[in-house]
């Protein structure tokens, strides 16, 4: 096993630039995650991994070895794709040790040995001497799974293998990959456009957009501070809450506007404004950080907060809940705001009626902050 | 009651057509035959007999002695073999690289080029083809309408197996690439397994094309290459026809495909359906 280096990673296709700056350094060890919207470059940047695309320019590292010109076979690598490519004419059991015969130096015995030993690990054993069109979905995938993992190459590449599973399947698969990935302390880069499946199973998140690397980080840093607006948006379920304001600054105080919307900032909150390159600030607030509240703020009745904590740094928002989406133990309330914007927030279930006027508050130190109103405005606090 | 009494109904209809329909089909084989196993007398007496009452085996011992007769089959089977294996073999490289590189090679337009070809009527290039070949002294040769068959054959081979590999994702060439196979192993162990019927349903047609091809064999050929279609004429003298020659002939020529057809039906329907195996 050994990490990966990618520097300056640029592909075109003709006129088409799909990964534009790509750099990142996955070390040894460690699951990879690389998310984003279709066509932000993350395949791109797999298959470039993989050596199934030749980099228009920069470099790709195995350890301390320069891969970037070697072809796939010659790289130590394995990989799930995302049609699995599973090899119809073959049975279960050749499909999963094709990639041992590639050099005739394994005998017959050790490799029906590693074979089976992996099909235990994954659950194929059932099915070793089926043809892999007579299996299911799922057992297909766990097929494609183990023919990746029956070598132990130095690098595994996944390319949303998950993507045409049910939910049930999909988390079972995810954390069993997870579970062998620790074990084997493998070296994995995985591709998805699932952020919830991003957070779920990787050590580092690779957020992509437009070709290039806009964060890198491990999921809660990517989550709790998301680095530029399309992070914020990108990142999260049920979306990110956003409201487009205009800076304000009055006798000492910082005040947001949206529309008809007052946020009266916290001290640090205000500090962190003065790198702001304008008038224009995103607040983001993510709904699992609303609370609901029957009435309205104190601070609002007390008048001025001018002791040191401004407003005591809290944000409110006067709603009207218009639905309701049960998810198990909590509620997706979908409420209208001030100006008619649709705000979300997570509660406890069965906390709120349809129709029930209040307010969601949150706390100055759950808000986000950006520079701007583009998706590559960026943070600010 | 009433429903089940309807579809047996029906089944039973239907099994009725389709008898009738196979002896409708049967029929011409069967006069074929009949009428190559009677002595050229009694064809073509009225009422025509149903079995040749006497039994006259000399115009199949003719298709199978006379050096002319069988020679003109060898003949045939030289050319139709000769302009398979060559126009399967290239056509299965030109269609893989224009499933794998089509745009580098050309694309859509050229693959059109090429089915275009088929869509020229054939009897408009017979007389300026037969000068071409006298110029290259290959009027009269085995080689001559192997190449001339090629020039059909290739087109539609070419594109057949384009459609064929197309079928065939080449992330399975890119996995077996990713597990350390080269190139052409990945291509052995993969890709050719899928296509074999494919491989085996063009084979056929390239080889049916050449083995019933009449006009251009009648331009090209000549006394010593005669393929078998250009002796059948003959065949019709000016005072007779030798229909029990022309029947044995026909009876003799269709065995070999015949016996393809059987030998890989499996796969031929398979290609031809263009459903290669379950991917």
């Amino acid at each position: 096993m050994t990490g990966v280096t990618i520097e300056n990673l640029r592909k075109e296709y003709g006129s088409i630039v799909a990964t534009n700056d790509v750099s990142l350094d996955i070390a040894d060890g460690e699951l990879a995650v690389l998310v984003g919207p279709s066509g932000c470059g993350k395949t791109t940047t797999l298959r470039s991994i993989a050596g199934l695309e030749t980099p228009t320019d920069g470099t790709i590292a195995f350890g301390d070895a320069d891969v970037t010109n070697d072809p796939p076979q010659d790289r130590d690598i394995s990989m799930v794709f995302q049609n699995l490519a599973l090899y119809p004419h073959m049975t279960t059991f050749d499909n999963i040790a094709f990639p041992l015969q590639a050099e005739n130096n394994a005998s017959e015995a050790e490799i029906r040995e590693a074979v089976e030993s992996i099909a235990r690990d994954l659950d194929c054993e059932d099915f070793l001497d089926q043809r892999v069109v007579e299996l299911s979905g799922g057992q297909q995938q766990r097929v494609a799974l183990a023919r990746a993992l029956v070598r132990e190459p130095e690098v595994f590449l996944m390319d949303e293998p998950f993507s045409d599973l049910d939910e049930l399947l999909k988390r079972k698969l995810r954390s069993e990959v997870v579970r062998l990935q620790h074990e084997r302390e493998i070296t994995m880069v995985h591709v998805t456009h699932d952020q919830e499946e991003a957070i779920t199973m990787g050590d580092r998140l690779v957020v992509m957009n437009g070709g290039d690397v806009v964060q890198m980080g491990d999921p809660d840093t990517v989550f709790n501070e998301p680095a530029e607006l399309f992070v914020a948006q990108f990142i999260g379920s049920p979306q990110i809450n956003r409201f487009d304001c205009t800076l304000e600054r009055t006798s000492g105080e910082t005040t947001l506007r949206n529309g008809d919307l007052d946020f009266s900032l916290s001290d640090d909150l205000a500090a962190s404004l003065d790198g702001a390159g304008g008038e224009e600030i995103a607040l983001c607030v993510r709904p699992q950080h609303f609370s609901w509240a029957e009435r309205a703020p104190e601070n609002e009745s007390d008048g001025n907060g001018s002791d040191g904590d401004g407003s005591n740094g809290e944000l409110s928002v006067p709603v009207t809940v218009e639905v309701i989406e049960k998810i198990g133990t909590e509620d997706v309330v979908r409420c209208r705001g001030p100006n008619g914007s649709e705000v979300l927030a997570v509660v406890a279930s069965g906390t709120l009626d349809e129709g029930a006027e209040g307010y969601l508050r949150a706390e100055g130190a759950n808000a986000h902050l950006f520079d701007g109103y583009d998706e590559h405005a960026e943070r600010l606090n | 009651m009433a429903a089940a009494d309807r579809t047996s109904a029906v089944s039973l209809l239907g099994k009725g057509f389709l008898l009738v329909y196979a002896l409708f089909a049967a029929f011409p084989i069967y006069w074929t035959l009949n009428t190559a196993l009677k002595p050229l007398g009694s064809i073509n007496t009225f009422p025509p007999t149903l079995y040749p009452e006497s039994l006259d085996l000399s115009s199949f011992t003719w298709v199978l002695m006379n050096s002319r007769a069988a020679g003109s089959i060898i003949d045939s089977l030289i050319i139709a073999s000769g302009t398979t294996v060559l126009s399967v073999l290239l056509g299965s490289l030109a269609g893989y690289a224009f499933s794998r590189y089509g745009d580098a090679v050309g694309g859509e337009d050229v693959s059109f080029w090429l089915l275009s070809t088929r869509m020229f009527p054939p009897i408009a290039i017979v007389l300026p083809m037969f000068f071409v070949f006298g110029w290259f002294n290959l009027q009269d040769t085995h080689l001559g309408l192997i190449i001339l068959y090629l020039t059909f054959n290739l087109p539609l081979t070419t594109w057949l197996m384009r459609d064929f590999f197309d079928k065939i994702p080449y992330s399975f060439e890119e996995a077996a690439y990713v597990d350390g196979y080269s190139p052409f192993a990945a291509f052995r162990k993969v890709v050719f397994p899928l296509v074999r019927p494919g491989l085996i349903a063009t084979t056929m047609l390239a080889w049916v094309f050449a083995w019933n091809e009449f006009i251009f064999a009648f331009i090209i050929a000549g006394n010593d290459v005669a393929p078998y279609t250009t002796i059948i004429p003959t065949l019709v003298l000016s005072n007779q026809i030798l229909w029990n020659r022309i029947m044995a002939m026909a009876v003799v020529v269709t065995i070999p495909p015949t016996l393809i057809l059987i030998a890989f039906r499996r796969h031929i329907v398979e290609g031809m359906t263009l459903g290669v195996t379950e991917l």
